[in-house]
């Protein structure tokens, strides 16, 4: 079932959208889980929060993108999870690899009144960021940053040596350090 | 705003650049199996070697998505030894030189098609040898697949081309002097099996009946026929075994990789004569792997005109010559010139947060070649000694630093 038939079902509030979804794009979210949350209970539990958050979204929305749509709350339950210490950090420590990464981003200036508009702004200065970018830094940093895929993955995937990647990230990195700071974020 | 704000910020990357990073597992596309919607990608034009691509679509029933079956239909005239065109300067294009074509169906059999569109030949100029064989499928996107069968379909391609005798290594078959050689294999699905075309010997042999294509066309576009003399270096010096292995290593890679992609992607091998001088004979094998971007991968095949033997880096020299150390400084002269002169340019150097991952010397066995005027010429693939923009990197030695190293004269 494409995409626009599968919103249509939630737009109709017909409860075959979430079974739809599920079979469309269960694997693709449980990655995604997976990689943030590491253990398949906490997997599971996530993803149906996924349906129930899409389900409850749609409508009013109506995702352009449907795969970056159920993503994206997948990846943003998956955190919140795992932040707020269910998943008992059971992941092998890749997210805490790719929060060790960011850390030298972390020294960001915070408007504690209007935190969300902050974050609105730094959303923009990363998009800002990756249009700079070609498409081969850009999507090493959408897997590891976004996907969370770890290092080896990505190399693998693109067929690169882990150096390579991480060479490539590291500079990534500091690139968007220099932006965040000319943008004042910093 | 801490680290954690910063990594939930990445949830507001743009939709297309998650969508454009996208991995679907497999099952993923199985699941939206139904009546097997397959997307071909049609190469339908090529002049000089620029390739027009435009999506086709053909539709597959459930049953029929089985197996894939692909008769073909090979003019072996057409394909015999191009001598008489051997004189030519121009390209000649002989749409049909080779042609495989037609989705057979077989009750229970997936149907397929595969097509080698074109053929085109022309005679060598000089010693050049370029092979082009691309392979192009199509794994339909998570939001469009509807085949399951589709969902592992993979293509990959080699071609190998000789005008000499040539045994190829896996006792295929044995074709005699003169004939044009053209193979092509794909893989697909499951229990599906090669597919082999070959643009010689009889027709009728080659035509596998379990061969399958893979929602794909093939594409072989050939050009230059080596002379006899490069190609029988290269088969004396064992060249084209390793030509072998290293196409079927990336061909393997290559397919694992389609195990977790979507959308477009081609493996394409392109062969290259870089020089035929008295003293070297150097073929360049690329192997670019798109995937709406790409990788490019270069290996130089190099042999002595003296020996006739196949040769690398390291046999250059005499043992106990450290040459890594001569060769290594220079790259990193010649790098720091270029990136003092060229704002663009960069290489690994100097890093101050990953000095670890910077270049530090060159491999035992760099990839390397001699330039028609003998100089060496040391290779480094795409995010080997720069950043990946910067694509592949060549620095060419100095006569004076590697005359006094090499065991034999340029």
């Amino acid at each position: 079932m494409d995409d626009n038939k599968i919103i249509e079902l939630f737009w109709d509030r017909d409860e075959t959208a979430i079974e739809e979804t599920s079979a469309v794009y269960g694997r693709y979210c449980r990655k995604i889980a997976y990689n943030i949350l590491g253990s398949e209970e906490d997997v599971e539990e996530c993803l149906n929060d996924t349906w129930l958050g899409a389900w409850n979204s749609i409508p009013p929305a109506r995702p352009d993108c449907l795969s970056a749509f159920l993503g994206r709350i997948t990846r943003n339950l998956a955190i919140s999870r795992y932040r707020a210490g269910h998943a008992l950090k059971r992941t092998g420590d890749r997210l805490s690899e790719s929060l060790d990464e960011l850390g030298d981003l972390s020294g960001l200036s915070s408007n504690n009144v209007e935190e969300a508009v902050d974050r609105r702004a730094l959303e923009a200065v990363i998009n800002s960021f990756l249009d700079t970018c070609s498409q081969k830094q850009r999507r090493l940093f959408v897997r590891r940053y976004f996907y969370m895929d770890s290092v080896a993955e990505i190399a693998e995937m693109y067929g690169l040596g882990q150096s390579d990647v991480k060479v490539t990230l590291l500079r990534m990195r500091r690139s968007l350090k220099k932006m965040l700071e000319e943008e004042g974020l910093m | 705003m801490d680290r954690y704000d910063i990594l939930q910020a990445m949830s507001g990357i743009r939709d297309e650049y998650i969508e454009d990073a996208a991995v679907f597992p497999n099952q993923a596309i199985e699941d939206r199996d139904e009546k097997g919607l397959i997307q071909g990608a049609q190469e339908n034009e090529i002049i000089s070697g620029a390739k027009k691509t435009e999506t086709a679509e053909m539709e597959i029933s459930a049953e029929q998505a089985a197996a894939v079956t692909a008769e073909r239909e090979i003019s072996a005239k057409e394909t015999a030894a191009d001598e008489d065109t051997a004189d030519q300067k121009k390209p000649d294009v002989r749409e049909g030189d080779l042609s495989v074509e037609n989705p057979g169906k077989k009750p229970g059999k997936k149907t397929g098609r595969a097509k080698i569109l074109r053929l085109q030949r022309w005679a060598a100029t000089a010693a050049a040898l370029v092979c082009v064989c691309v392979v192009a499928f199509t794994i339909r996107s998570s939001q469009k697949v509807n085949s399951a069968d589709s969902s592992d379909m993979s293509g990959t391609g080699m071609v190998s081309m000789s005008k000499e005798k040539v045994k190829v290594d896996d006792g295929i078959r044995t074709e005699d002097a003169q004939d044009a050689v053209s193979e092509t294999e794909t893989y697909a699905s499951d229990d599906t099996k090669d597919a082999v075309a070959s643009g010689a010997g009889d027709a009728d042999g080659l035509v596998n009946e379990e061969s399958a294509e893979a929602a794909a066309d093939l594409y072989v576009e050939e050009s230059d026929g080596p002379d006899v003399s490069a190609a029988t270096a290269m088969t004396d010096a064992g060249v084209t075994g390793l030509v072998r292995q290293m196409t079927e290593e990336e061909v393997r890679v290559f397919e694992n990789s389609l195990a977790e992609e979507t959308g477009y992607s081609s493996l394409r091998f392109t062969h290259e004569v870089t020089t035929d001088s008295d003293d070297w004979f150097s073929l360049r094998m690329k192997a670019y792997t798109s995937a709406a971007d790409g990788f490019e991968q270069v290996t130089h095949f190099n042999i002595s005109r003296d020996t006739s033997e196949y040769v690398t880096l390291e046999t250059l020299f005499s043992e106990g010559t450290d040459y890594i150390t001569p060769l290594s400084k220079e790259v990193v002269r010649q790098m720091r010139e270029q990136m003092a002169s060229d704002p663009d340019a960069e290489f690994w150097l100097d890093s101050e947060e990953g000095p670890e991952y910077d270049f530090q010397e060159i491999s035992p066995a760099q990839d390397f070649y001699f330039d028609e005027n003998g100089n060496l010429v040391l290779c480094f693939n795409e995010g080997e000694a720069a950043p990946l923009y910067m694509g592949t990197v060549e620095f060419t030695i100095p006569r004076d630093i590697t005359e006094k190293l090499l065991k034999n004269r340029i």
